[in-house]
């Protein structure tokens, strides 16, 4: 207890020296709090913008649909699973829907893109998909028409109001062809989406590939954040045979494991910030030996043991860095608060998926404040050992007479 | 007697190009004549769906072709217009008629596993192709085999092709079409060899594609004409668009 109360005086003995030495484990404190709240919140954002306003957090596929898409591979009665899973407590919205690529034409322009069938209702309720409609009319459910996507527009030079040809195939193998009203016009801000897709009304899209009562997807939303398992967990038991719900991290594995190997990328800059830290803390805890050498030779001179001295010095540090991260943490958490808030906008807008964002935002989250904590102190701890051995193996005649 | 070999042996040669020439020549004529008219169904089985066609063909020579469905109902007047290597689909439904474009040439016409290039297809074996007489197989001592290889420049998809014919009536019992690599990519089945108008023809096929499982689409062709005078003037857009009279 003596030594402690020894270590705790110490720091107040040599103010400037240890004011450097915390200012360098609070900056780096900070700076290692705010880089993991930003690079939780930046996905947090991409992650929220995809999962709530287009794909859904959960996906109830036909079991083997996400390892080779295929027209056939439907969920069937659709309806009536829709019906049960509107009475799921965590479910909060459910759209289901139909894909297939097709030929559309307008006039002598043709192209290839994706038509999608939409139920118009719940799109809206789960995705509030009508906001993305800029130009022309909403699809409702008795509507004929469809709605194209921006970049389709232009590539077949039409415009709201003129015919649209669509052919596929359908799933009797027959040529699915009709004629559609151009009613709207889609700028989701997906620039890979507006620039292929088609909006159709869900029950015309059935009639046309002759896929009555099918679906393909129906996309899940709760209103739990970070709740996709539980949601998908307990939307499985009640799924008919065949069919799976897949989480956000399935259905969209190959941008999970993308974002898993750029957050890991983020950890990188977190150790460059801390060997900037580490070299600080260790040239500022070696001078501070160094200088009270005579001191440490006094110490042993008296009866100290070299353990003692060890641990006074290593004591010493382990406070100067809790002082630190406490320090550190009056700046950070306001300033990610305030990141998480009001969001940074970004100089020029991020594609990532296809998608465009221009703002980010900050975590606050745990992990940003208790890893930056544990690594301050760890690194102190080990960056200590070095200078803490030197002054426990101080010899007292050798020291007292240098000085 | 090594003079007398010699003989025999070009002998041998001279039949074998006879026979040979009689197999190409019935082969390339089977279906083709100055022209021909027929009705026909087509049945088309995948793992996820089966359907029967009826239609009507009309063709002349090898450039011109029209074929309309008859059945189903909902596909009645569907058609397809085949002038040299163009070709167009009309859709009664929306009133639209398509070219088909280069790159769905691969593509199954009418969901089938006959590709628009199959019917397109303007090549014949006596031109297009270097062939060869094969050995008899003694395990199929009524079948002759000819290999077919495309000759440089023709720009045909397989790496070449093998037709089985009955040696005696020297109609096709099978084509085999293999790829580059010498891989089975389709087999063809002639099968119900009757008489139509006159000419004894297999009238059933069957393709068969190798590379997909559970696919076969089977042609049966229930009545032909052959040999009627037919004008080029036939094969319009016009009468591609036409719809189909009677029931």
């Amino acid at each position: 207890m003596k030594f402690v109360t020894m270590a705790f005086r110490n720091i107040f003995r040599q103010r400037r020296r240890s004011f450097l030495t915390a200012l360098t484990m609070v900056c780096a404190f900070w700076l290692t709090s705010f880089s993991i709240a930003f690079n939780l919140g930046s996905y947090g954002d991409i992650i929220e913008t995809f999962t709530r306003k287009s794909y859904g957090q959960v996906k109830v596929h036909e079991s083997t649909y996400l390892a080779s898409q295929s027209l056939y591979k439907t969920v069937h009665n659709a309806d009536s699973l829709l019906r049960v899973l509107d009475f799921v407590p965590l479910v909060s919205a459910a759209a289901p829907r139909l894909y297939t690529g097709a030929l559309f034409s307008v006039g002598n322009r043709t192209t290839f893109g994706s038509l999608v069938g939409i139920d118009p209702v719940r799109e809206e309720k789960a995705f509030g998909f009508n906001r993305h409609v800029t130009v022309g009319n909403p699809l409702t459910p008795n509507s004929n028409s469809v709605l194209v996507g921006s970049g389709v527009l232009k590539t077949l030079n039409a415009s709201v109001g003129d015919t649209l040809f669509v052919l596929t195939q359908g799933a009797d193998g027959s040529m699915a062809n009709e004629l559609f009203p151009i009613g709207g016009v889609v700028s989701s801000g997906n620039n890979q989406a507006d620039r292929s897709t088609v909006y159709l009304r869900l029950n015309a899209m059935q009639e046309l590939l002759v896929l009555e009562n099918q679906v393909h997807e129906i996309a899940l939303l709760s209103d739990l954040k970070n709740g996709a398992r539980k949601l998908a967990d307990q939307v499985a038991p009640i799924l008919p045979e065949q069919t799976t719900a897949f989480t956000w991290q399935e259905f969209l594995s190959s941008f999970y494991r993308a974002m898993q190997a750029d957050q890991k990328g983020g950890y990188i800059s977190l150790v460059i910030i801390m060997v900037i830290a580490a070299g600080g803390i260790l040239n500022t805890v070696l001078m501070a030996v160094l200088e009270r050498r005579r001191e440490y030779g006094l110490l042993k001179a008296l009866g100290t043991t070299p353990i003692q001295l060890f641990s006074l010095v290593m004591i010493e540090m382990i406070f100067l860095s809790f002082l630190s991260v406490g320090v550190g943490m009056l700046f950070a958490v306001p300033t990610n608060l305030w990141f998480s808030i009001k969001g940074m906008t970004l100089p020029e807008p991020m594609t990532y998926g296809g998608m465009s964002f221009t703002t980010m935002h900050a975590e606050m989250n745990l992990a940003a404040f208790l890893i930056p904590g544990i690594v301050v102190l760890f690194t102190t701890v080990v960056v200590t050992l070095w200078p803490a051995i030197m002054a426990s193996q101080t010899t007292p005649a050798e020291s007292l007479r240098k000085n | 007697m090594k003079q007398l070999f010699i003989v025999l042996l070009f002998a041998h040669s001279l039949i074998g190009q006879e026979l040979l020439d009689q197999i190409v020549k019935t082969f390339d004529e089977l279906y083709k004549s100055s022209s021909a008219r027929g009705t026909m169904s087509m049945y088309i089985k995948t793992p996820n769906w089966e359907r029967t066609m009826t239609m009507q063909t009309w063709s002349k020579g090898r450039d011109f072709m029209l074929i309309k469905i008859l059945t189903p109902a909902k596909d009645r007047g569907v058609g397809t217009l085949k002038i040299k290597v163009r070709m167009w689909n009309f859709l009664p439904k929306t009133d639209k008629v398509i070219a088909v474009p280069p790159s769905m040439m691969m593509g199954g016409w009418m969901g089938s596993d006959i590709t628009n290039d199959d019917l397109v297809g303007e090549y014949t074996l006596a031109e297009d192709y270097t062939l060869q007489l094969l050995p008899k197989d003694p395990k199929r001592p009524a079948v002759r085999s000819v290999k077919c290889t495309p000759k440089p420049g023709r720009e045909i998809l397989w790496g070449f092709v093998m037709i089985d014919v009955d040696e005696k009536t020297l109609i096709p019992v099978r084509q085999r079409n293999f790829d580059a690599k010498n891989r089975l990519m389709r087999t063809m089945n002639f099968k119900e060899i009757r008489v139509m108008d006159g000419k004894q023809i297999p009238t059933v096929i069957e393709y068969i594609p190798e590379t997909k499982a559970g696919h076969l689409t089977r042609i049966s062709y229930n009545s032909m004409e052959f040999d009627f005078p037919l004008d080029e003037l036939f094969f319009t857009l016009t009468r591609l668009r036409e719809p189909i009279k009677g029931q």
